[in-house]
């Protein structure tokens, strides 16, 4: 092992990232060369890391993820916890993916590569080699840096689950050896799971892509040269800093849209590329405009965008199992030739993606343990993002008379579901990928959109913004978040994100009772012997000067049908118009409102503001009095229609 | 008469008919009756006496749906396609009587009998012989079945894997158009097998079926003109109704019974539809 003294090793840390520019502070960065072998769909690489121990330890072994390894064989643990199949994608069995390190050095030193040995720090599966140890012959000191040569050949799978090739189109993720993370005294480097994404430092990358002169290439970061090569090839290098990541894809079919996107305030200005394949040519607008959307969302909702490019890569047809994925400054999103205007698919996936350069590539919290805080907080952002552009009612769909919001849309995987898993979890301990999917996207997005309607939209704006500004370019966990929550509304939010993210309980209130009973005028013998007077002696008395008006005894019983607590309102409407809010802490399992007044009740609503938006029913929420219901009736009709329809079809 | 003509007469025969339409009307509401009381049950319990269900006539929820569909762990969608499913087949059981009161009435020539006589009678004397002509007609489904199969597999073993979307997304269409093109090929043959069954009064229904086939097959620009004809009369007639509901803002009990009266006209004039196709038909082989 090499030792730099710690003045060089200062210098060695800020060549690795611009002193001016940097956001981050680079712990780990990478020169790669790398060169695709399209006959053998491989990509021949060497890297140069550069690794700073940040921590107060010194630091003994190094641990990578090798994640194309988890496509090598039908045992890997996220074979096994897939089933072989991920995102609505089969594996191709015969066109399995892997990287091999060929060897792995101190640069300019120790040969490590005796050393390499495969982890499977989550399960034990000794079939799994998606985590390689190495040995260093010395510890690395804290503030001391590391200098690595590593060799790799990624052979890429056909495209399944985010990485690999189909036909000429390549999409290069998870592909080179990655370092972990070195934290709290030990290695945070996971197994690739099935339910699980990715964690890993900030730094500075530089990679060397030699691909054949026809492909079209995108990746993350800017595009610094461009050299043709007398073997028909062509090398671009990319630079970035201040990510954690690097993908790239090449394609021969890609066109290439390139557009400057300004903003004013706050300040932006970015290069928007566009790699849109041929056969998707005339969603490319769509595409653009989402993007600007996202853009303009983002910046003006949580803080600037600060990077100098933003790439948007439109798999190739096929190719959709690439689809939907963020990468630092580079992401997937995903269209059909024939997709209709009124289905917002490309317009979703296109800020949902990009908003992850929000929610993983600056806050770039540990996509393993708590997945919930890019993919959660991202789906609260989308929804938000999506409401505002496309109409609340219909940011989803609007098609041929169906109209369906984003809201709906999410509430609709957390209604459906049986409740086994909180939000918060390590993402390969749910019981299904189903659970894991619905918790930190959806749960966990309309928990958040339930606290702003909670705490009011400027407040939540202001926790949102803080969080972001204070995590960006960091690695924050959920105490993180909650701390900037209670923090910026001045609340102790601890019952809210207990019950939230830590429990798998229902959230559910209605009113159970609502009765309006005529309260009859006294008869009998009261205290004191003397008789009411009855209705008879009313009649026999003489008129009285006013009419006499009935008072009713008006019930209204509200319920807590789940388990959540949480305070809710209540709205009663009485006959003569007059509205009454009441407040209840709602803790017990039910409580009673009741008014003798000279008007009857006509309804009551729990929570009428809808702030409650992972409340799993909505119909148990108010109770009308003398309801007659022709909506029902004309929703059955309509469905006898289309059922009378069907027979007369089938028969004749 | 040419097809044109054959359609005319075949519409008038079953506009001078309002009887046996409100009939074939009243058979399809009763039987789709109990859809309606399964689904006001069931919809009507998830959204009970609520806020919901007051203002859903006037705009529609997507969580009223989203509530509807996920209610008790989806059974209540499940109940409830299980009712229509099981429905479906008893009509279809049940329209092999209608196809023999409609033929009964389209031939029966005077004689002074009174309709339902004639429509119920021709309803249980055909039911046996349209039964088993059902049951013969496998043979021709499973043809069908096998021309789709082959065809499919044709177009998956040219274009399996291919890129262009739109060459699939047409390929797609292609089949649903294959797939429809049988299925209604095999529906005029079983009514023609049925016209010459009710005809001539026969009781050799595999003879009935062999013939419809070979007379379609040595007619067919005269048969499939008729046939898609009346089916562009339908589709009319279905679009007139769309335009009608569409226009009727339906938020009140009275507009909704407006609506409702639309609906039940509509599928009235699918029986109308029936009857001038079985009488138009019944022309082109020269039966009726």
């Amino acid at each position: 092992m090499k030792r730099i003294p710690p003045v060089f090793a200062a210098i060695f840390v800020l060549a690795a990232g611009s002193l001016s520019a940097a956001l981050s502070r680079p712990v780990a960065s990478y020169d790669i060369k790398a060169r695709l072998l399209p006959d053998q769909k491989k990509v021949v690489g060497s890297e140069v890391l550069t690794w700073l121990n940040t921590s107060e330890s010194p630091v003994s072994e190094l641990r990578f993820h090798l994640y194309l390894n988890a496509f090598k064989n039908n045992r890997t643990t996220f074979m096994k916890e897939s089933g072989g199949a991920s995102r609505g994608f089969k594996a191709d069995l015969d066109n399995r993916g892997f990287i091999t390190v060929e060897k792995i050095r101190i640069r300019d030193g120790a040969d490590l590569t005796p050393s390499l040995a495969y982890l499977q720090p989550d399960d034990g599966n000794a079939d799994d080699q998606t985590v390689m140890k190495v040995d260093l012959p010395a510890p690395v000191a804290p503030g001391e840096p590391l200098v690595l040569a590593v060799d790799f050949t990624a052979k890429l799978p056909k495209v399944f689950a985010r990485s690999g090739f189909s036909g000429d189109f390549y999409m290069v993720g998870q592909w080179f050896a990655k370092l972990g993370v070195f934290q709290d005294g030990a290695w945070n480097c996971h197994q690739y799971h099935a339910n699980s994404e990715f964690f890993s430092d900030f730094g500075t990358y530089r990679v060397e892509i030699t691909a054949p002169e026809k492909f079209v290439i995108g990746a993350t970061g800017k595009r610094t040269s461009e050299t043709k090569n007398s073997d028909g090839t062509m090398t671009r290098v990319y630079e970035q800093e201040d990510v954690h990541d690097f993908a790239w894809t090449a394609c021969p079919d890609f066109v290439e849209f390139r557009e400057t996107y300004v903003l004013d305030e706050p300040s932006v200005k970015t290069e928007m590329i566009l790699l849109v394949h041929r056969a998707h040519i005339r969603q490319k607008e769509r595409y653009a405009q989402a993007l600007r959307n996202g853009l303009e969302f983002y910046s003006r909702s949580f803080g600037p965008y600060p990077y100098e490019t933003i790439t948007l890569v439109d798999p190739a047809p096929g190719a959709m199992g690439a689809g939907g994925m963020e990468y630092p400054t580079l992401f997937t999103a995903g269209t059909t030739a024939w997709m209709p205007q009124g289905i917002r698919i490309p317009e979703m996936v296109t800020i949902h993606e990009f908003g992850h350069n929000y929610w993983y590539g600056m806050v770039a919290s540990n996509e393993f343990e708590e997945a919930w805080l890019d993919e959660g907080i991202n789906t609260y952002s989308e929804i938000k993002a999506m409401s505002r552009f496309y109409g609340e009612d219909r940011s989803m769909i609007d098609f041929a008379g169906i109209r369906i919001g984003s809201i709906a849309y999410n509430r609709m995987s957390v209604l459906g579901s049986g409740r086994f898993d909180p939000v918060l979890k390590e993402s390969w301990r749910y019981i299904s990928g189903g659970s894991y999917a619905l918790n930190v996207y959806a749960k966990a997005g309309l928990m958040l959109l339930t606290l702003e309607k909670w705490l009011g939209e400027d407040v939540m704006s202001r926790v949102m913004r803080t969080y972001f500004e204070r995590w960006k370019f960091r690695h924050p966990t959920s105490k993180d978040f909650i701390q900037v929550a209670e923090e910026v509304s001045g609340q102790d939010l601890g019952w809210f994100f207990d019950q939230a993210l830590r429990s798998p309980d229902r959230l559910d209130y209605g009113v159970s009772g609502l009765t309006a009973v005529e309260i009859p005028s006294g008869e009998g013998v009261f205290d004191g012997g003397t008789a009411a007077p009855t209705a008879k002696t009313a009649e026999a008395g003489p008129p009285p000067l006013e009419p006499v008006l009935k008072a009713y005894r008006n019930e209204v019983t509200v319920a807590r049908y789940g388990e959540w607590v949480f305070p809710q309102e209540i709205l009663i409407v009485f006959d003569d118009g007059e509205k009454i809010r009441e407040q209840w802490d709602g803790r017990n399992r039910w409580t009673r409102f009741v008014y003798q007044k000279t008007s009857k009740v006509v309804s009551a609503e729990v929570d009428p503001d809808r702030k409650m938006v992972l409340d799993t029913s909505y119909a148990n929420n108010s109770k009308v009095l003398g309801l007659k219901r022709p909506g029902v009736v004309k929703a059955a009709l309509k469905f006898t229609f289309w059922v009378q329809a069907l027979f007369s079809l089938l028969s004749f | 008469m040419n097809v044109v003509q054959c359609a005319a007469k075949g519409l008038r025969e079953a506009t001078v008919r309002p009887k046996l339409v409100l009939l074939l009307w009243l058979f399809n509401a009763l039987a789709a009756g109990l859809v309606y009381v399964v689904f006001l049950s069931s919809f009507g319990g998830t959204v009970g006496t609520s806020a919901l269900a007051r203002d859903m006539a006037k705009k529609a929820d997507m969580n009223v749906i989203v509530e509807f569909v996920t209610s008790r762990g989806g059974a209540a969608v499940s109940e409830l396609v299980l009712v229509v499913l099981g429905l479906s087949l008893v009509y279809s059981l049940l329209a092999i009587f209608l196809h023999g009161g409609i033929l009964q009435t389209l031939i029966q020539k005077g004689g002074g009998w009174r309709f339902a006589e004639v429509f119920f009678s021709g309803g249980g004397r055909f039911y046996g012989r349209f039964f088993r002509l059902e049951v013969y007609s496998l043979v021709l489904w499973a043809a069908a079945g096998l021309v789709y199969v082959l065809v499919d597999a044709f177009i998956d073993f040219n274009y399996r894997g291919s890129a262009d979307e739109s060459t699939m997304a047409i390929l797609t269409v292609v089949r649903i158009l294959l797939a429809l093109f049988l299925v209604f090929l095999i529906k005029m043959i079983l009514d023609y097998a049925r016209i010459l069954i009710a005809g001539r009064d026969s009781r050799d229904v595999f003879r009935s079926l062999f013939e419809a086939v070979r007379f379609v097959f040595t007619k067919p620009v005269r048969t499939f003109a008729l046939y898609y004809l009346l089916g562009v009369v339908g589709w009319a007639a279905f679009a007139v109704y769309e335009v009608l509901d569409s226009l009727v803002p339906q938020t009140s009990a009275l507009t909704i019974g407006l609506g409702f009266l639309l609906a039940q006209a509509f599928i009235a004039g699918r029986g109308w539809l029936k009857v001038a196709y079985q009488a138009s038909q019944g022309r082109t082989i020269g039966l009726i």
